[in-house]
């Protein structure tokens, strides 16, 4: 409690002036767009004679005015296009953000600091706007509107756009019209399976007349006794990891197999924050991969993910924390990545609802921005890789859980353990025979490895999360605070969701607790006092596998045929693409891959350690 | 809320006291090979159900103890340790 009084009573809180605020945004037309934000921190402010009313206000009740939403948050009203024509199945693992084929040359480039990559397509139809992202504006509009200019190797091009308009929206429908059983963004080269359903706005449209209801998306397959792989998991690793699986290597005789439903564990629990501003090179060149893959997601998967690139804002408090922060920029400058440390002033632009002013009792003295950060939503990646990854084939089992791990000549006990081999997996449906079995298990991986007779660096602990009432967007990005361990972002439906740091006690109970709350509360309220009148829908709590030096463990294990990509910790759903694409390819070829090899699980034993901790403690 | 017994002061809010994790027999550092004492440092067993754990009483009799916890439902038990009667409380870490 008494947190929370002494904010209320501080004097000063708002000292920003509607002139200054007129001023900010006109100097940046691009704010234009966070007006809202800007009136409703004015609007809170003690000082101001005529009450604003507070936008919560209006919308007891949990409706949200849609075109306000729309027209006010920055996020849904851009879309963001790779450069070049939609990209196709095959070009999967072509290297499509210009970017990464700069990375070499911009070490030498002389303009130094990276030019925003993120394209804005100006809508003029709020309405329609649903409509495309539905439909999925990138897969369906023909040629594409971006043209790049220029080469890598003059360090990173900004794409230009073109506006879209009333006529090329009507183009699309049609389109979709016309062609309605047409996979989007995918090529015949796809699989020898049956392609997954095609979701667009005439469907939709048309089920929603008729009435119909929706088929089911995968199959329920039978319980098979043989598979090539098999992976425990149905989170987005394991999934993501079939899926590549079958669409980069072919092989298609693979279960996935998880005890409750998928994207029942962390998957499902999430704050669907994406970013790539990590602290190591090895963190960073790895995370970016993911990115990439997650911008040409909604193509390859036929399922919008709601990519909202919306940037991400690591706020210091202390002067150790900014010199972390420079220190992150710096390395992730020299990998190509967007990302530079800004002064209060320019937090307050972009976050007006942030207190900014030095009376604080933690003072915002900077932060690190990195514009391509943003959320997505987790429960369609999950979808989507599933689903995909049905259409190939592969079998998901679920509500089958996984007993024991058959090992044979190990060195330990009953055979298991190092120099051992896998033989298969005694599940609660019946034995399966397989040579190879992948572990996805995340907050549960120590369980399933020591069925197998490997240890893991990993303890289990909760991450909990919390989420409010919606209401009308104020806040454009995404900010975390380390030093108050703490994070908030606003959803969509303008929710804002807050997360935390791991409970400290080991536990595999997912409970939640009234101290997570009630710390929450008063750290959220210590960076935005404008929002003490909100209140929390609900919170909850997911396991997440934490390593000692906050990176994961992939790759092979001591026991043949057995591979981990586990100790995703806090950080995990960012990473599911670049994870599945790459343990896919491990257990495909037998070797890993240069991205996951500081990752392997031998590094704690030689003692070459990849610490993220300075990156990845609070700001998932 | 986890209330957990110290020895000295009785139960205190888990908040208050620092959680040092899995309890480990520490190998000696003057004969050990650098493997041993890696896997000492980073690898644990980390159970669903009962496991032996180290704690340190912060901000109370600063004394480090030993309890048994359950890992699922959060019940909480006397530790049987070498040398001691079973169920008797505790001592300290040596
Ligand atoms: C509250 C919260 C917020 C988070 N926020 C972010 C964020 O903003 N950004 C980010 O990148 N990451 C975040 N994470 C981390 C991220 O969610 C996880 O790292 C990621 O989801 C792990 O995915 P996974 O597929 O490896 O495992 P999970 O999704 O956890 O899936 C593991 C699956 O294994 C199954 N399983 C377990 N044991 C067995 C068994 N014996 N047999 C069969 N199946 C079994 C479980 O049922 C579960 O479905 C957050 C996590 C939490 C809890
Ligand atoms: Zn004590």
């Amino acid at each position: 409690m008494a947190k929370h009084r002494r904010v209320d009573y501080r004097p000063n809180r708002h000292r920003t002036s509607q002139a200054q605020v007129d001023v900010a945004i006109d100097e940046s037309s691009g704010l234009l767009i966070r007006r809202h934000g800007l009136e409703l921190d004015i609007g809170l402010g003690p000082r101001r004679a005529k009450p604003v009313k507070e936008p919560w206000d209006e919308l007891k009740g949990g409706r949200v005015d849609k075109t306000q939403t729309q027209t006010t948050t920055g996020t849904n009203t851009k879309l963001f296009r790779r450069p070049g024509n939609p990209l196709r199945r095959d070009q999967k693992l072509s290297c499509v953000r210009q970017k990464s084929c700069a990375v070499g040359s911009q070490r030498h480039s002389p303009r130094g600091a990276l030019k925003e990559r993120k394209t804005e397509v100006g809508f003029e139809l709020p309405d329609l706007l649903t409509e495309c992202r539905l439909g999925d504006v990138k897969a369906v509009g023909g040629p594409s509107e971006v043209q790049f200019l220029g080469h890598g190797d003059e360090g990173v091009e900004a794409p230009q756009v073109r506006q879209v308009t009333h006529l090329q929206i009507i183009s699309i429908l049609l389109n979709s019209l016309l062609h309605p059983h047409e996979r989007i963004g995918q090529t015949e080269s796809m699989g020898k399976n049956k392609p997954p359903a095609k979701y667009s706005a005439v469907g939709l449209l048309w089920r929603g007349l008729r009435k119909q209801s929706w088929p089911r998306v995968w199959r329920e397959p039978e319980f098979k006794n043989t598979y090539d792989v098999v992976i425990i998991g149905g989170g987005v690793h394991g999934l993501a990891t079939a899926y590549y699986l079958a669409s980069n290597h072919g092989i298609t005789n693979v279960a996935v197999i998880d005890k409750q439903y998928l994207g029942s564990g962390g998957s499902g629990r999430n704050t669907a924050i994406v970013r790539s501003n990590y602290l190591t090179p090895e963190g960073v060149a790895f995370y970016d991969r993911s990115l990439d893959l997650y911008h040409s997601m909604s193509n390859d998967l036929n399922l919008n993910v709601m990519f909202s690139e919306r940037g991400h804002l690591t706020l210091a408090h202390t002067d150790s924390a900014l010199r972390t922060m420079n220190w992150r920029a710096e390395v992730n400058k020299l990998q190509g990545i967007n990302s530079s440390v800004i002064t209060p002033a320019e937090i307050k632009k972009l976050a007006p609802s942030l207190d900014v002013s030095a009376d604080t009792r933690y003072p915002i003295l900077g932060a690190l921005y990195h514009p391509p950060g943003g959320t997505i939503r987790h429960d369609a990646v999950v979808w989507g890789y599933a689903r995909s990854a049905d259409a190939y084939g592969i079998d998901l089992h679920q509500k089958t859980e996984v007993l024991d791990i058959l090992v044979e000549g190990g060195s330990g006990p009953k055979g298991k353990g190092p120099g051992g081999k896998v033989t298969g997996v005694r599940t609660s449906k019946g034995d399966i025979h397989a040579p190879t079995v992948v572990n996805c298990t995340a907050g549960w991986a120590s369980q399933l490895s020591n069925m197998t007779g490997v240890t893991l660096p990993i303890t289990t602990h909760p991450l909990q999360a919390a989420v409010t009432e919606p209401v009308k967007t104020f806040l454009p990005t995404v900010v975390v605070s380390g030093s108050l361990h703490v994070y908030v972002s606003q959803t969509d439906r303008g929710e804002l969701v807050f997360g935390a740091s791991v409970d400290p006690v080991a536990t595999y109970n997912m409970g939640g607790t009234l101290e997570f709350t009630e710390e929450l509360a008063g750290h959220v309220l210590e960076l935005m006092p404008g929002i003490s009148k909100m209140r929390l829908l609900r919170q909850w709590a997911g396991l997440c596998d934490m390593t000692p030096d906050y990176s994961p463990v992939m790759g092979p294990t001591p026991v043949d045929g057995f591979f981990v990509d586990v100790g995703w910790g806090t950080y995990g759903f960012k990473a599911g693409p670049v994870s599945g694409e790459q343990m896919a390819a491990c257990v495909a070829n037998g070797a890993t891959p240069e991205l996951i090899k500081p990752f392997e699980l031998s590094r704690f034993t030689e003692g070459t350690l990849v610490g993220e901790k300075g990156a990845a403690a609070v700001g998932h | 809320m986890l209330l957990v017994p110290c020895p000295h002061c009785g139960p205190m809010n888990a908040g208050d006291l620092t959680y040092n994790g899995e309890s480990h027999r520490r190998p000696d550092p003057k004969t050990c090979t650098p493997k041993e004492w890696r896997t000492y440092l980073y690898l644990r067993e980390n159970p669903s159900g009962w496991l032996l754990e180290n704690w340190y009483c912060s901000s109370g009799c600063r004394k480090h103890f030993k309890i048994e916890r359950h890992t699922l439902t959060g019940e909480l038990r006397a530790p049987v340790l070498p040398g001691r009667k079973p169920g008797a409380t505790q001592g300290d870490m040596k």
